[in-house]
């Protein structure tokens, strides 16, 4: 009897690192994808910590194969900021795994911090194997949900029911719908994703410029030729900068802030800021240019 | 009829907007009603005569209970129906209005329009901050394993 428990007991150490390893590898991974896609800081260290207390064999106290006690579970946390994770895990034998990730911002994905958030608990019910996890991790970072077109329409759509919703009539459903293709081209153009991949700022800026530029014109445009309804200039506007605000960074940034996670909440209140600035220099250049050019 | 159509109008643009954030398609319609009531809370207080302010903070009170409610109900992160739903009350139109009054010069408008953007984005943190307390502080039924 204590022959095989001696035998048995490297075994299961060895078996138990390399599943720990591979906690600690899932734990970042699932942590990344969540943190670039839009999710709160402490909702990220949250899942991360629970998918690494969820191992049946890294917990304190669980049982080993062979009916003995592990003793000492090791030391295990997770650290998130804005901008990158640190993921720590002791091992029963006294090693430590330890991995930091940088993060570069994703843009919001609500489908894949779905997808994640659902994996952390299916590993932690214990419904999913630690492969297949993996396999799942893969799936959720190529998965994509709605086509390009969809997206553009949805773009329009934002900018033209937005009009509405703020008291305006049809002229200015249509002028901010224009205003919206508008967005949908000058992101293809000068966005992040498109050709000339400008930083954040100075590519809402430009955008919102544009716009403020293109909405002049085409009141002055609709005046000339006598259009019988009116068009506010502010509803079209107001609306038409809807697809830009930054309403996922100004929700977590209070989020964060509330939870005490100063220094994510802090972030985030600045990228919003950083946001709102640059729609409301666009617009006031827009403006400008246009006064400048009747004179 | 107005109360009507503007409702509807918030339904489609916070649906649309949830579908620029990729949220997945059973959440869509879900994000849409969290904004449509939040719009339909702010238009039913005009006539009582509240302030814009504080209309803005019933508005956002509303949308983030029922984001709570729909995240328990789903399982879903809160935020997914938090940032589409509350976004009828960011203030974007502060934002023209800090531009397009500082650009004519009437600083005193400027100044107002701050002080009221910076007041609703304040009101709404505050609605976002007595909705979670409640929910973790009443929610004792089925508790969730994971932050919702």
């Amino acid at each position: 009897m204590k022959q095989t428990e001696q035998t048995s007991k490297p075994e299961y150490k060895s078996t138990c690192s390399s599943d720990c390893k591979k906690l600690v590898e899932i734990a970042l991974n699932i942590g990344d994808v969540m943190l670039k896609h839009g999710a709160e800081t402490y909702r990220v260290e949250d899942t991360m910590r629970r998918i690494l207390s969820c191992s049946p064999c890294c917990q304190t106290g669980s049982q080993g194969p062979a009916g003995d006690t592990v003793s000492e579970a090791g030391y295990r946390d997770a650290y998130v900021t804005y901008t990158g994770i640190m993921v720590t895990l002791e091992l029963p034998g006294g090693e430590t795994i330890t991995k930091v990730k940088r993060i570069e911002n994703g843009g919001a994905n609500y489908n894949k911090l779905y997808l994640a958030n659902n994996l952390s608990r299916k590993l932690c019910a214990g419904t999913i194997s630690l492969e297949e996890a993996e396999g799942e991790i893969r799936r959720i970072r190529e998965s994509r949900i709605y086509p390009e077109w969809v997206v553009g329409v949805s773009t329009v759509l934002i900018a033209a029911m937005f009009a509405v919703l703020f008291g305006g009539g049809l002229g200015d459903c249509l002028a901010a719908g224009l205003n919206g293709v508008f967005i949908i081209v000058a992101r293809q153009l000068v966005g992040q994703k498109g050709r000339l991949q400008l930083p954040a700022f100075i590519e809402t800026m430009l955008i919102s410029l544009g716009m403020a530029y293109l909405t002049r014109l085409l009141l002055s445009g609709v005046e000339l030729a006598g259009w019988p309804g009116s068009i506010d200039q502010g509803t079209v506007i107001t609306s038409s900068i809807m697809p830009l605000v930054p309403g996922v960074a100004i929700t977590n940034a209070i989020r964060d802030t509330l939870q005490g996670d100063y220094m994510s909440g802090g972030s985030r209140a600045m990228e919003a800021f950083v946001t709102a600035a640059g729609i409301a220099v666009g617009i006031g250049i827009g403006l400008i240019l246009f006064r400048i050019m009747l004179e | 009829m107005k109360i009507v159509i503007q409702t509807a109008a918030a339904f489609l643009a916070i649906t649309a907007f949830s579908v620029i954030l990729y949220t997945s398609k059973k959440h869509v319609p879900f994000c849409g009603l969290a904004g449509a009531l939040g719009w339909f809370t702010y238009l039913i207080l005009e006539p009582l005569g509240l302030g814009v302010v504080l209309r803005n903070f019933y508005a956002a009170l509303a949308v983030a209970f029922l984001s709570h409610l729909f995240a328990r109900m789903l399982k879903a992160p809160v935020t997914i129906f938090l940032a589409t739903g509350i976004l009828p009350m960011v203030p974007g139109a502060g934002m023209y209005q800090i531009a397009y009054q500082m650009l004519i010069g009437d600083y005193e408008q400027t100044s107002f329009y701050l002080i009221q953007t910076i007041q609703i984005a304040g009101v709404i943190a505050l609605a976002v901050l007595v909705t979670d307390s409640f929910f973790r502080l009443f929610w004792k039924r089925n508790k969730p394993k994971q932050p919702t």
